[in-house]
């Protein structure tokens, strides 16, 4: 039986053919599987239809020849393996960071980690735990793309750069060519964030700064309910704007409460995710809706399920010094540079979204070439791009759906992926656990 | 392959599928990961294990069991203080992992292979999670595992319904699925009723119309039934009715197994399914009425879906109820989901208590279920693991089952008012270890279609438990002496030994791709995945190196139905 | 009465778990048994004797040089006094249930988390997250009481189920996030959305705010429960001397609306 499978190109490892369409883009979130890609046989991608500026840009960087780096001189693989080995074998606070790869590539790197007792954490963490606290404690009520394409007729979307965050949110999503059950050209909605440029059509802004989301959404959710806050305006927003809204999600047949973690306050985006879960909860109390986070990079929402499978706690973890220990404020690797508390760092960066952090911290940087470094890390190893250099797969931001990611070009000097590197470091490490020392303090 | 045999010496071998009088002492020669007969006098046996009269079963096969997939990674994270309290580091064999309710990846393989299960089967696979379901089972060591795809609330599949595709088309689209999602079977969950909730709608009975697509449960139901038998798919629809949990859904259930009118199906944790509405409480046992249902229908299996006290977590694709349900939920925290033109997801942590009287009863409805349908091949011991409870306390069910004394004293520890509502303590009957077999082995495999396994006869893959005849019977199959993965030990005494991976078991059934012509430009148009990318490939599967795809023979006219 | 005192041997090199140094864990030991004892350091363990030198003898007393890197101290403390001349870092008293832990510097993040009894006294500043929850909990603080003579960062009390915070300075953002009952009395100024997401419970402090708006205006009340709670607080050796004279009139806000809630904000003027 022939039919679908012929599509079957860069996965397990066959040969390319061209033009190469419904190709998955790796990122972001958004995960766009529509992307037109050519090829010109010397190793060079480009987006023909249907990737934004940031697919188009990424897609085309080049397969360059790579050298690995010690301390700033080029040194070949082996050595540069032989070197990372020798960092991580003595330390006492190691840490496995970036995390900006697909599935295998962090699941090797949570290998790692376990065998080091390392902690570990994504570079986009922060945005991240927005979301992770909030569900921690009160759990989520969300819908995913497919259903908001052809359900959703309005949209209270909190955030701002809308196209920077989430790509081709309007025209695949919001006001898609066609839409199952509601008119696909009629959505509307409001913008609720500061003013960064002209709104969609159907769409109205409400200017706040985000700061304020957390009462914005405490307060549309009294007036959903049927109460009236007090006092004429929540974070600059006119309570009789907010009535408005509070209306249209009542009248909406599917309402969505989106939103883009990473513009949210930094200190408190959970808090405010809580607040748009109880807004979400309180609207279906009669009709639908759901929420939608919106944003993010590097497969972050994949890493942190990556680590929730296989080890039942998500990033923000120390793994393997004994039962795996989950603490988001000891373990936000971000703080702990900052206080100079690790002594060896794997910065994972195959994918974008994870630039290194400027630190002292010995570091050794699994980074797809051109990365940008701030300084010469202790050891570089330049890895595959995965979704262009190998295949392999990544979650998309709305939760529920992982894409396959293709080879889409062989060239004689195509790097290692990510995971084969570090399952080439992890055979370089003791096989038993490591020893547990007992060392004597400086002052000694 | 190698010529050395593995000979256990002296065991009781207790296969159904032989005989059932209780096993006899006989000796099973393994080689290179099968059973085989036995052999000629010059072979050459590699290693004697003397089992000195202790009892030997097939591998057990969990039927129902949520194990991995966006659903069950969500519970994960819902809940970190249950991975604190339940937690261990890496020790040289295992990796590290968290969770009892929820257990992470490595810890399932471990927990389930120390437990004496070969393999477990994922009921709720959403198509458009597959992927990612996929990727978590291949993360399971030791076991071999599957899918059920569910389907029924499906919008492709309504649309068309509703539009008057013939039978034959929608069996060319679950062929399809079946592929595509790598399945093994089709679960409905209250179908139509997902969908309709999507609409605001927050009740779906049986005969009521969807309402947008104005079809009815009982079609969708029929349908599908249809489909899987006419495709010559072994396992049956796999139900999970409509009106989980509701007092009187007991009147759905038996329209339902009427409904099928003599299709094979498979009824899933019937427990939560048994409900009738008596009493000043208003919730009663209709266990007995289901259980007549269910012996005089010959064409349906069931699984029951135990509840067993604790903390434990509802994870479900019926978002319809579990909405409902959230008010409910201890601690007071929920997922609620909405996916993909496809299904739903819903979590509510929940805590079974053994005082408060719903639950107290409950737990009796479960256990009346398991004792009064007479034929344990077409009953199943489940807790559908994590909703009843974790299937780290199959071993205490078993016990339950086996040894009406202590059944008769927890009745006696619970809420005191169930006793007087339930007829559990008047129930003499002990299931034997050949019933125990049949439920946890042999019956599970027939209902699946899995012809190598659940049996210890020649040519069976070589998945082995070696229990000591021990009268504490949750002691007995808490820690088998030794369990056999494809013929070689992974535990011993209860204690993991050796790791590996498994099979994902798969069915394929013929289709007509002219289906295709369809789905296309309905994954174009309609969804935000392209079909090309929806699917997984089998190089998805075997390119981790871990374990192969194990394709299960299709039924012709000639075989029995189950 | 019997005091066993840790004095650090220099600057501590990494973060550590101090969590063992519980009295009445001790209370057995020699000290050559102390020393030999291992604290949780990076991926693996530092013995006590080669962090701390040691003196005096094990009873219900134990005294420890402080330091910001000293995480976890007094984290399960059931009994017995546990005193700090210095900072600890953070998680410290985390689900203490007896006993009282005084530090007299300042505590790190997440100080008394999940506490159950027993008193916390920090004689400077907390960081954020005071008396709050463990990640998934519902409810953070359900007993005991925690005293802050500084000042305090954002989230003080989050879900908050019972017992008493004081806390002498101003508080940061968010204080009493989603408590559920409890008493947080704040000596200086709250900060930013203050009783956020409160479903009951009591904030308390000197002068007006202008909370969020799903708190009513109750007016100006009398409450006699104030003199109670100011008598309270004048019979504990280290009630901030701030958050004493909390009595007399009150503007009562009620909320958090947002959240069906029916806490109180009281504005003592």
């Amino acid at each position: 039986m022939r039919g679908v499978w012929d599509m079957d190109y860069g996965l397990g490892g066959s040969d390319l053919t061209l033009p190469m369409s419904d190709i998955v883009c790796p990122f972001c979130a958004m995960a766009c599987d529509d992307l037109a890609i050519a090829h010109d046989g010397t190793g060079q991608l480009r987006v023909t239809a249907n990737g934004c500026a940031r697919a188009r840009t990424l897609f085309a960087l080049p397969a360059l020849p790579a050298h690995c780096f010690i301390k700033g001189r080029a040194a070949p693989l082996d050595e540069a393996l032989d070197a990372a080995a020798g960092l991580l074998r003595d330390a006492v606070s190691p840490a496995v960071g970036g995390l900006s790869a697909d599935t295998e590539g962090v699941s090797a790197a949570l290998v790692l980690a376990e065998r080091l007792g390392a902690v570990v954490d994504h570079a986009a963490s922060d945005s991240l735990f927005h979301g992770l606290r909030a569900l921690q404690v009160t759990g989520a009520m969300t819908a995913t793309f497919g259903e908001i394409r052809n359900r959703a007729d309005l949209f209270v979307l909190f955030g701002t750069e809308f196209e920077r965050h989430a790509p081709r949110l309007f025209d695949r999503i919001v006001r898609p060519p066609t839409a199952l059950f509601r008119d696909a050209g009629a959505a509307r909605g409001f913008l609720i964030g500061p003013n960064d440029g002209p709104v969609p059509d159907g769409f109205e802004r409400l200017s706040a700064d985000l700061t304020h989301a957390s009462a914005i959404a405490a307060a549309l959710s009294q007036l959903v309910a049927g109460e009236t806050p007090r006092g004429g305006r929540v974070g600059s927003i006119a309570m009789e704007e907010l009535a408005r809204v509070a209306v249209a999600l009542r009248e909406a047949r599917f309402g969505v409460v989106g939103w883009v973690a990473a513009t949210l306050d930094p200190a408190a985006g959970d808090v405010a995710i809580e607040a748009f879960n109880r807004l979400v909860v309180t609207a279906n109390a009669s009709t639908r809706c759901a929420g939608l986070p919106l944003g993010g990079k590097g497969n972050a929402l994949g890493a942190n399920y990556v680590c929730a499978w296989q080890y039942g706690v998500p990033l923000r973890s120390r793994l393997g010094a004994g039962p795996p220990e989950h603490d988001p404020l000891r373990y936000r690797l971000k703080s702990l540079l900052a206080g100079g508390e690790v002594d060896a760092l794997v910065w994972l960066s195959a994918l974008n979204g994870a630039e290194l952090p400027d630190t002292r911290t010995p570091m050794i940087v699994l980074a797809r070439p051109g990365q940008p470094l701030p300084r010469d890390p202790e050891v570089l190893i330049p890895v595959a791009i995965p979704g262009l250099d190998h295949s392999g797969s990544i979650h998309r931001g709305d939760g529920v759906a992982a894409l396959p990611l293709r080879r889409l070009r062989t060239t004689a000097m195509t790097l290692p992926s990510a995971a084969s590197v570090l399952s080439a470091l992890l055979d370089r490490l003791p096989s038993s656990h490591l020893p547990i020392r007992l060392r004597k303090t400086a002052h000694v | 392959m190698s010529d050395a045999y593995t000979l256990l010496r002296g065991g009781r071998v207790c296969d159904p599928t032989e005989s059932t009088d209780g096993g006899r002492l006989r000796d099973l020669y393994l080689k290179d990961g099968r059973i085989a007969a036995t052999p000629p006098q010059e072979a050459r046996i590699g290693e004697v294990i003397d089992l000195e009269g202790r009892i030997v079963m097939a591998g057990a096969i969990d039927i129902h069991s949520h194990i991995g997939g966006g659903k069950v990674n969500l519970a994960r994270l819902l809940l970190p203080e249950e991975h604190r309290e339940h937690a261990s580091g890496p020790d040289g064999l295992r990796r590290s992992g968290s969770g009892l309710f929820t257990p992470s990846s490595f810890v399932t393989g471990y927990r389930y292979a120390e437990m004496g299960y070969t393999a477990a089967f994922e009921p709720a696979m959403l198509p458009s999670n597959a992927r990612h379901t996929h990727l978590e089972l291949a993360d399971i060591p030791i076991i071999d595992k599957g899918c059920y795809a569910v389907l029924g609330n499906d919008d492709f599949l309504l649309e068309r319904l509703a539009a008057g595709a013939t039978q034959s088309e929608v069996n060319d689209y679950v062929a399809w699925i079946l592929h595509a999602t790598q399945a093994v079977g089709v679960k409905v969950v209250n179908p139509g009723g997902i969908s309709a909730f999507k609409f605001n709608q927050r009740r779906l009975d049986l005969d009521e119309a969807h309402p947008h697509y104005g079809i009815t449960p009982r079609r969708i139901l029929t349908t599908l039934a249809t489909s899987l038998s006419d495709l010559g798919v072994p396992h049956p629809l796999h139900i999970h009715c409509n009106n989980l949990g509701i007092p009187g859904n007991e009147a759905v259930t038996r329209e339902t197994i009427a409904a099928l009118d003599g299709l094979p199906a498979h009824l899933t944790h019937l427990q939560f399914h048994s409900y009738g509405t008596e009493g000043d409480r208003r919730f009663s046992s209709a266990a007995a009425e289901i259980a007549e249902a269910v012996n005089r229908n010959p064409n349906i299996s069931v699984d029951v879906g135990q509840i067993i006290f604790g903390q434990t977590i509802t994870a479900s694709a019926d978002i319809m109820s579990q909405f409902r349900n959230s008010g409910l939920a201890s601690p007071r925290k929920w997922v609620c989901t909405d996916i993909e033109c496809d299904g739903g997801c819903g979590l509510v942590p929940f805590r079974y208590r053994d005082k408060a009287f719903v639950n107290a009863l409950q737990w009796a409805i479960g256990l009346e279920l398991f004792l009064l349908i007479e034929d344990p091949w077409r009953a199943y011991l489940t807790t559908d693991h994590p909703n009843g409870g974790p299937f780290t306390s199959y071993p205490h069910l078993i016990r339950l089952l086996m040894d009406r004394s202590f059944r008769n004293e927890q009745l006696a520890r619970i809420n005191p008012d169930v006793a007087a509502h339930s007829r559990l303590g008047s129930i003499e009957r002990e299931y034997t270890l050949d019933e125990i077999a049949i439920m946890t082995r042999a019956g599970p495999a027939r209902v699946l279609g899995l012809r190598d396994r659940g049996h210890l006869r020649p040519g069976a893959v070589a998945d082995v438990v070696v229990y000591d005849d021990l009268p504490d019977r949750e002691a007995m199959f808490a820690a088998p002496a030794w369990v056999f993965k494809n013929g070689r030990p992974v535990a011993r005494n209860g204690e993991l030994t050796a790791t590996g991976w498994g099979d994902t078991i798969v069915v394929r059934p013929d289709f007509d791709p002219a289906i295709e012509r369809r789905l296309k430009p309905w994954f174009e148009d309609h969804q935000t995945v392209r079909l090309g990318n929806f699917r997984i490939a089998d190089g998805e599967i075997l390119d981790h190196g871990r374990g192969g795809l194990s394709i299960v023979p299709i039924l012709t006219a000639s075989d029995p139905c189950f | 009465m019997s005091v066993l005192s840790f004095r650090l041997k220099g600057p501590l090199t990494g973060r550590i778990d101090a969590s063992p140094l519980l009295p009445h864990r001790l209370a057995e030991l020699s000290l050559a048994e102390i020393a030999g004892l291992p604290l949780r350091l990076g991926r693996g363990h530092v013995a006590v004797g080669d962090v701390f030198d040691l003196s005096g003898s094990p009873g219900d007393t134990v005294e420890l040089e402080g330091d910001g890197r000293l995480d976890f101290v007094g984290a399960g403390l059931a009994g017995g006094t546990i005193r700090v001349a210095g900072p600890v870092g953070h998680r410290a008293g985390t689900g203490m249930s007896g006993g009282s832990l005084l530090v007299e510097g300042s505590a790190g993040l997440a100080a008394g988390a999940s506490m159950r009894g027993g008193e916390l006294i920090v004689r400077g500043d907390a960081g954020s997250e005071l008396g709050g929850a463990l990640p998934g909990e519902r409810a953070g603080m359900t007993g005991g009481r925690i005293l802050v003579h500084g000042a305090c960062g954002d989230r003080a009390g989050a879900r908050m189920r019972r017992g008493l915070i004081a806390v002498g300075g101003d508080a940061g953002a968010y204080a009493a996030l989603h408590m559920t009952a409890g008493s947080l009395v704040i000596g200086g100024r709250p900060g930013v959305f203050t009783g956020h997401g409160m479903r009951n419970g009591t904030i308390l402090f000197r002068g007006e705010i202008d909370p969020l708006p799903g708190f009513a205006d109750c007016g100006l009340n009398r409450l006699p429960f104030l003199s109670l709670l100011d008598n309270h607080l004048s019979g504990l050796n280290e009630a901030p001397p701030t958050c004493r004279g909390l009595t007399g009139q009150v503007r009562r806000w009620l909320g958090d609306r947002g959240f069906g809630g029916r806490g109180e904000i009281l504005a003592c003027l």
